[in-house]
């Protein structure tokens, strides 16, 4: 059993009572237009194969809109999220096995980024919290917690650039901003390839669900 | 305009959020030692001499929030990470910080430079040091990662204040100094002598941008170098003008 996180176990209790489904907002709405699509074309010629939020941050789109809007020769799949694909979605992370290194990355509201090394965060137990809690290297790395319910939609995409290709499955909320985002491979920067193995197969698995723009 | 909507949703959660206080308050604690406290009151003098920019702003406590926080710490949780009061009290985290009582915690309004002022100071704690990284998403979703401490860089990304850890094997954070509205150094006593002592920056809503911390209370796992050097920090931030005054509850 892996050891508690104090910050985690304290938030836990009190977010699961103060957040409703009813709060939830249609993800949908934040599928790019022909307009935004273009613009976002325009900042993937600019620069191609980055991340996804330095093309949010260039365009001004939210960053679900970006993943939305990705041209058509960067491969790219999203689906509205529910609390049970969300749990899909990171089991299937989790067979990107516990030894695999990627990069855990935020952006903090949307105008800073982090982007931490880490070994693939597994799921734990459901303590039925409405929580999915996510731990590394058995307990040792971090301990990370997502509210379901506040998941709207999750993408998945591998963007080649220059110098390498960029893969991500990212989480979005209903201001279509970005929870957390798994990168097994960040352009030219070293990577696992038993996490590029995983990514094609959570790749695969996203495609299960109806696209959520069309 | 992402700042708003969560403004919004936070509204629509306060109802709930303020039941919550009654029925999670039941872990009631006693309060502790904490041989750090000193170090507050040598600088509480210093920061009341001066009223920052944020005085009245909506990102700072009000006297009422600061008489709920200063409460919850001392006979509730002493000691608690900043974001569980934040959700226990629904206040966003930037008001629970700004509530503390001068000798829990000392604050600044964030400028680029004093934000590569104070960073330089967490740089001093060392590169090799252990401390804890958290962020925690739009208040919801929180990520403690261990770390070594992220340092400043001889170089930043154009726009950013540059902080990486382990020599760039570890993480690499990139800050927008001009969303960095209020920074806080929080010393927090436990019940046991411990203390929980971070440094946060929050932005222009409020929301915690990165929190660094050099130990939690009750947790005897930390690195005693960062808890020097969180003190040096501490000075740091108490050597300039104070955020978020309040005559009322501070005198």
């Amino acid at each position: 059993m892996m050891k508690q996180s104090k910050l985690g176990a304290a938030l836990l209790s009190v977010v699961a009572l103060q957040v409703s489904p009813a709060m939830a907002q249609p993800a949908a709405g934040f599928c790019a237009t022909e307009e935004q699509k273009s613009q976002i074309a325009d900042a993937f010629a600019a620069r191609e194969g980055v991340p996804t939020m330095i093309y949010a941050r260039n365009t001004g789109l939210p960053e679900l809109t970006v993943a939305s809007g990705l041209p058509a020769s960067v491969k790219s799949y999203g689906a509205e999220a529910t609390p049970d694909r969300v749990k899909e979605v990171w089991a299937s992370i989790d067979s990107w096995g516990g030894e695999a290194s990627t990069h855990v990355v935020f952006t903090m509201g949307g105008d800073h980024v982090a982007d931490f090394p880490s070994l693939i965060p597994l799921t734990q137990p459901d303590d039925g919290s409405g929580f999915i809690d996510i731990y590394a290297d058995n307990g040792d790395g971090v301990h990370g917690h997502v509210f379901l319910d506040l998941v709207k939609a999750i993408y998945a995409a591998e963007l080649p650039g220059p110098t390498g290709v960029t893969r991500m499955v990212s989480l979005y909320n209903e201001d279509g901003s970005l929870i957390v985002a798994i990168y097994p491979s960040i352009g030219a920067k070293p990577f696992d390839q038993r996490a590029i193995d995983g990514f094609d197969r959570t790749f695969e698995q996203l495609k299960e669900y109806a696209p959520l723009c069309g | 305009m992402n700042g708003h909507r969560l403004a919004d949703r936070r509204r629509k959660w306060a109802l709930t959020g303020s039941t919550l206080v009654f029925l999670l308050a039941g872990a009631a604690c006693s309060g502790g030692d904490n041989t750090d406290q000193d170090v507050g009151a040598a600088t509480e003098d210093v920061q009341a001499e001066h009223n920052g920019q944020s005085v009245g702003s909506p990102l700072c406590a009000t006297s009422e929030e600061a008489a709920r926080v200063q409460e919850f710490y001392a006979e509730t949780r002493p000691g608690a990470v900043l974001p569980i009061p934040g959700r226990k009290l629904n206040l966003v985290e930037s008001k629970v910080a700004s509530g503390l009582s001068p000798q829990h915690a000392v604050g600044v309004d964030g400028t680029p430079e004093r934000l590569a002022e104070i960073w330089r100071s967490v740089d001093a704690w060392g590169e090799e040091t252990n401390v804890r990284a958290v962020v925690s998403i739009d208040g919801w979703h929180p990520f403690d990662f261990p770390s070594k401490t992220p340092v400043t860089q001889e170089k930043h990304s154009a726009g950013f204040y540059d902080v990486y850890a382990d020599g760039g094997k570890g993480v690499h954070i990139h800050l927008k100094p001009e969303d960095i509205k209020l920074i806080y150094a929080a010393n927090l006593p436990g019940t046991d002598g411990s203390a929980t002592r971070s440094v946060n920056l929050y932005d222009s809503d409020g929301r915690l941008v990165l929190g660094v911390y050099a130990s939690k209370a009750g947790n005897a796992d930390f690195d005693a170098a960062a808890v020097e050097g969180f003190s040096g920090s501490w000075d740091v931030i108490a050597s300039m003008p104070r955020a978020c005054a309040r005559e009322s509850v501070e005198g």
